[in-house]
């Protein structure tokens, strides 16, 4: 078992509190704010598709993805300043995707428009030599069951599989130990392994 | 039927990664352009701003009814929801002292130290070193022959395992300071369980921490960040975290007092809106109190919660006083307000109820089922297995 691990705190930062009137804003301020908000963008355009294909593999529905993006960055960029000094932003914002609570969304009365939840896959998108009609089947059948893993250990094996993270880097997204990250990929490829099988033993 | 195995030399191992790095590749394709996201970013956040105010040149506007003035929130931390680390599907999580662990959800909760012979145990059960045992002397017995199934935090038992002829398994370990005893009929189930355990310090599965300032003094103590309970701030999740207030006499062993925390509850959006709406609807002042059955010095009794609302303005905490005899009540730092059934029907679950409270607060909080208590049925009666229908 190793030696226990640390248990990573939780991230609490400082909030910026939006100035009541815009008339009470000193000029410093408004230059301040004005940077910022210009060097959040420019961070923005850089990583802003990155973290939608990050959260639409994670939570498997594309307006699911476009909101808890989109609530994740105004809040990261009410506190930029901060949040670019302490810790890599990504991480930040893919720890809040990872977490977000649908009942949240909910309270702000959003609508969830119906759309194809871990729908087929494009045709035209087989990328190897292999049979074409095997791997659309496969690659069908694997994407069906990401969505049954439990959303951590989904968000774990993207984070490996796709991003190509390190274990450091994948626990430091997900707010835990190393140890845990590898636990939470095993148990995913286990639960995939088996059930790969037993599709495939049930179809052949 | 065909048995399935991967193509050409490749592990299934390797297999599964290709097919999944394939998946995850082709369906990325799909997610949605990123084309508008700075001005939807923008607009998202404009939209979540609380004040705002107009001012004519000669008159005074009046101010729109739904106005919430920010405070002066100086150097305070701010949660962006709660940081919850999800168990296994089918698990909970469940903390003490500095140790986590999961379990299966169906077990209860109940009393580290409960003797097998002071009435047989219903269902398998978390033990923490808090609450009431009979006061019976068991005779020797096998584990077979006691036949409880749980785990206990913080036992007395050496550090090792001890196993009998009919598959029954007693095993600790030490986690930090504390130790962790699994007792079961199951060796995998009571290894996955133990495997599972984990030390925390500045935050549990729920986010609660080891220890709190406000468990660290029998004194009165306000919450640090002074907030209006009643404001109607938007929540959007909380934390409700119990801690042991320090005892009256600590034992002169010259030994450091553990970690004060005892349980955690996480609540998700509504459950914390339930919360701060039954506190704000509760009468101002303390109570119930009863000061005349205790001392001073015990009025605060041995413990007390902190719910930690996640706010839009930032984290907010509440202080729930609820042992002992006298102080009861719910404190934003502005106001203390009543402990009210509803209140406590709020913020309390089986895992963070008291094991005794004051016949006072017998109203507050006999309504709340205790589901998930230590339940002894008469010897021979049967038992469900661990994780089974209860």
């Amino acid at each position: 078992m190793g030696a226990p691990p640390d248990v990573t705190g939780r991230d609490v930062l400082a909030t910026d509190v939006p100035s009541p009137t815009p008339s009470t804003e000193t000029p410093s301020d408004a230059d301040a704010d004005g940077a910022r908000s210009a060097d959040f963008d420019a961070w923005l355009s850089i990583n802003g598709s990155d973290l939608l294909r990050f959260a639409f593999l994670v939570l498997g529905d594309r307006q699911r993805a476009e909101d808890a993006v989109q609530e994740a960055l105004a809040r990261t960029c009410s506190r930029w300043g901060r949040v670019s000094s302490a810790e890599d932003p990504r991480a930040y914002v893919r720890r809040m995707v990872v977490n977000a609570d649908i009942s949240w969304w909910r309270k702000f009365g959003r609508r969830e428009h119906p759309v194809d939840t871990f729908g087929r896959p494009r045709e035209g998108t087989t990328v190897d030599d292999a049979d074409p009609a095997t791997v659309v089947t496969e690659v069908d059948a694997m994407w069906r069951l990401c969505a049954d893993l439990p959303r951590r250990q989904r968000a774990a094996v993207v984070l490996r599989y796709y991003e190509g993270l390190p274990d450091a880097e994948i626990a430091r997204v997900l707010g835990c130990v190393e140890g845990t990250v590898r636990s939470q990929i095993h148990r995913a490829l286990a639960t995939l392994r088996a059930r790969l099988s037993e599709q495939e033993r049930h179809h052949g | 039927m065909a048995d399935w195995s991967p193509p050409d030399d490749r592990t299934a191992d390797d297999h599964v990664v290709a097919v999944l790095e394939r998946t995850l590749a082709t369906y990325a394709g799909q997610a949605p352009p990123a084309v508008g996201l700075p001005d939807r970013v923008h607009r998202t956040r404009r939209r979540r701003t609380l004040v705002q105010t107009a001012v004519g040149t000669s008159a005074a506007i009046a101010v729109a009814a739904a106005i919430v003035v920010p405070m002066s929130l100086g150097d305070e931390t701010e949660s962006v929801g709660p940081a919850v680390d999800a168990p296994d599907p089918g698990w909970r999580w469940e903390s003490y002292a500095g140790v986590e662990l999961q379990v299966p959800d169906s077990w209860g909760t109940g009393t580290t130290w409960y003797p097998w012979c002071g009435g047989q145990v219903a269902k398998p059960y978390v033990g923490r070193p808090i609450g009431v045992v009979p006061l019976v002397a068991c005779s020797e017995a096998t584990l077979s022959e006691a036949g409880d199934r749980f785990v206990w935090f913080g036992g007395s038992d050496a550090v090792g395992t001890t196993t009998d002829a009919e598959g029954w398994v007693r095993e600790t370990r030490r986690l930090g300071e504390l130790t962790v005893t699994v007792q079961l009929d199951d060796p995998a189930l009571a290894e996955r369980i133990l495997d599972s355990a984990r030390v925390y310090d500045a935050a549990d599965w729920a986010g609660c921490a080891a220890d709190h300032p406000l468990a660290a003094t029998s004194d009165d103590l306000r919450p640090e960040v002074p907030w209006d309970v009643a404001a109607g701030d938007v929540v959007l999740g909380g934390t409700v975290c119990r801690y042991a207030l320090p005892e009256v006499s600590p034992p002169s062993d010259g030994m450091d007092r553990p970690p004060s925390h005892i349980a955690s509850r996480s609540l998700t959006a509504e459950e914390a809106t339930a919360v701060r709406d039954a506190v704000a609807a509760a009468p101002t002042g303390t109570g119930p109190n009863d000061p005349a059955r205790c001392s001073a010095d015990r009025a605060r009794g041995d413990e007390a919660i902190v719910v930690k609302l996640s706010t839009e303005s930032g984290s907010r905490e509440l202080f729930v006083r609820y042992s002992g005899c006298d102080h009861h009540g719910v404190d934003d730092a502005t106001t203390v307000r009543k402990l009210t059934p509803e209140t406590a029907s709020t913020v309390f679950d089986a895992a963070l109820l008291p094991p005794l409270w004051s016949a006072v607060l017998d109203d507050v909080f006999a309504p709340i089922v205790g589901g998930a208590e230590v339940v002894t049925v008469p010897r021979g009666a049967p038992r469900p297995t661990p994780g089974g229908p209860i």
